[in-house]
């Protein structure tokens, strides 16, 4: 960017320029699938979706909590299920040697899905 | 020979100018520009010559110059790198088949400029507030999670978690509202980014008019003085991309 369309900044600009770089369309959202590498690149689409799943239900499971409803019996049930489903994700990203960033796709205009 | 477009604007009386500032920049950028008009558009075009290059960074950076010196003076729709048509004909049809919509967006960008406005949180304040334990003091955490056992610790930390978004996502939203009722003086045209990382506060677009740069300097510089624990970063003035929008017949 040229210097002269930098019309105000504050703070560092190390982490700025840092921040930036982070916004620049690169390869880690998307489903690299290729001849030799296909059964990663759908293993990486498939755990990317489950974990969109898993996310989801997180997030219900806490709407659930802040509606104060559930028992003690169902808190410890669903802390459970809960524990378990993020052991097997963990599990099955370290067999398939993927890391959390791996785990996201780039929508474009819509932002990354996870 | 394919036809590579830069720019439309309107074949206004404003715009008689244009064929003078083309010349200059052809003579400066080594590329010959054309001028292609219909009634009511102008399109500022070249012809492709030579072998097909690959795309790198350095063309697509002399495209976008070529753009904002143009946009510097005239108002326009800003061609993205790669538009390309077969023929001059196939120019001027599109000109005349979309001409109504060029026309509408023109209008909206007349006399006006876009600027990138930008909130981060700094990276101090990001390491401060990740810590699990830096939950709000004032949100009470539900009764229910509260024992020894270990689903419900897990339980707890997951909803600690959830609260720190929530607090994220509605702080974020609050300035996000505070900040288009405070632009509104300056502009309604502003365009929030969702694709952002977790840095961003707010990463907006903005088109104003020309004459209100200064104002926009001053608003973004009282912004930095209410929030000094963020950065806050104004670029500009670009070609109005984000406000010229068409769909193509």
């Amino acid at each position: 960017m040229d210097e002269d369309k930098i019309l105000f900044y504050a703070g560092s600009a190390n982490e700025i320029v840092e921040e930036l770089e982070k916004m620049k369309p690169g390869t880690q959202g998307r489903i690299n699938a290729t001849p030799e590498n296909v059964e990663s690149g759908l293993a990486k689409l498939v755990l990317t979706l489950i974990e969109l799943i898993r996310k989801l239900i997180e997030k219900q499971a806490m709407r659930r909590i802040d509606g104060g409803s559930l028992t003690d019996d169902q808190i410890e049930n669903l802390g459970e299920t809960l524990m378990k489903l993020e052991n097997k994700m963990d599990e099955l990203k370290k067999i398939f040697n993927f890391t959390d960033k791996d785990l996201n796709l780039n929508l474009g205009p819509l932002g990354d899905l996870l | 020979m394919p036809i590579i477009i830069y720019a439309i604007l309107e074949a206004s009386p404003a715009n008689e100018s244009i064929s003078h500032i083309i010349q200059t920049l052809s003579v400066k950028s080594g590329i010959q520009f054309e001028l292609l008009t219909t009634n009511e558009l102008i399109a500022i075009v070249s012809t492709k010559t030579g072998e097909t290059s690959a795309i790198c960074q350095e063309e697509v950076l002399r495209y976008a110059a070529i753009i904002d010196a143009i946009a510097k003076q005239y108002s326009i729709l800003p061609m993205r790198y790669g538009s390309v048509a077969a023929s001059h004909a196939d120019v001027k049809a599109l000109l005349e088949k979309n001409s109504d919509s060029f026309i509408k967006v023109l209008k909206k960008v007349q006399n006006k400029e876009e600027y990138s406005l930008r909130l981060l949180f700094s990276h101090q304040h990001q390491v401060d507030h990740l810590n699990d334990e830096d939950i709000a003091p004032t949100q009470s955490l539900p009764e229910i999670l509260q024992g020894d056992t270990e689903n419900k610790k897990y339980l707890l930390n997951k909803y600690r978690k959830h609260i720190l978004e929530e607090n994220r996502a509605k702080y974020i939203e609050h300035i996000q509202s505070m900040l288009v009722r405070d632009l509104q003086k300056i502009t309604e045209l502003v365009e929030f980014n969702k694709k952002i990382t977790h840095a961003f506060i707010v990463d907006a677009v903005l088109l104003i008019d020309r004459s209100a740069k200064s104002e926009l300097l001053a608003f973004v510089a009282h912004l930095q003085s209410i929030y000094p624990e963020h950065n806050v970063i104004l670029t500009g003035p670009w070609a109005p991309y984000n406000f010229a929008q068409i769909k193509l017949e």
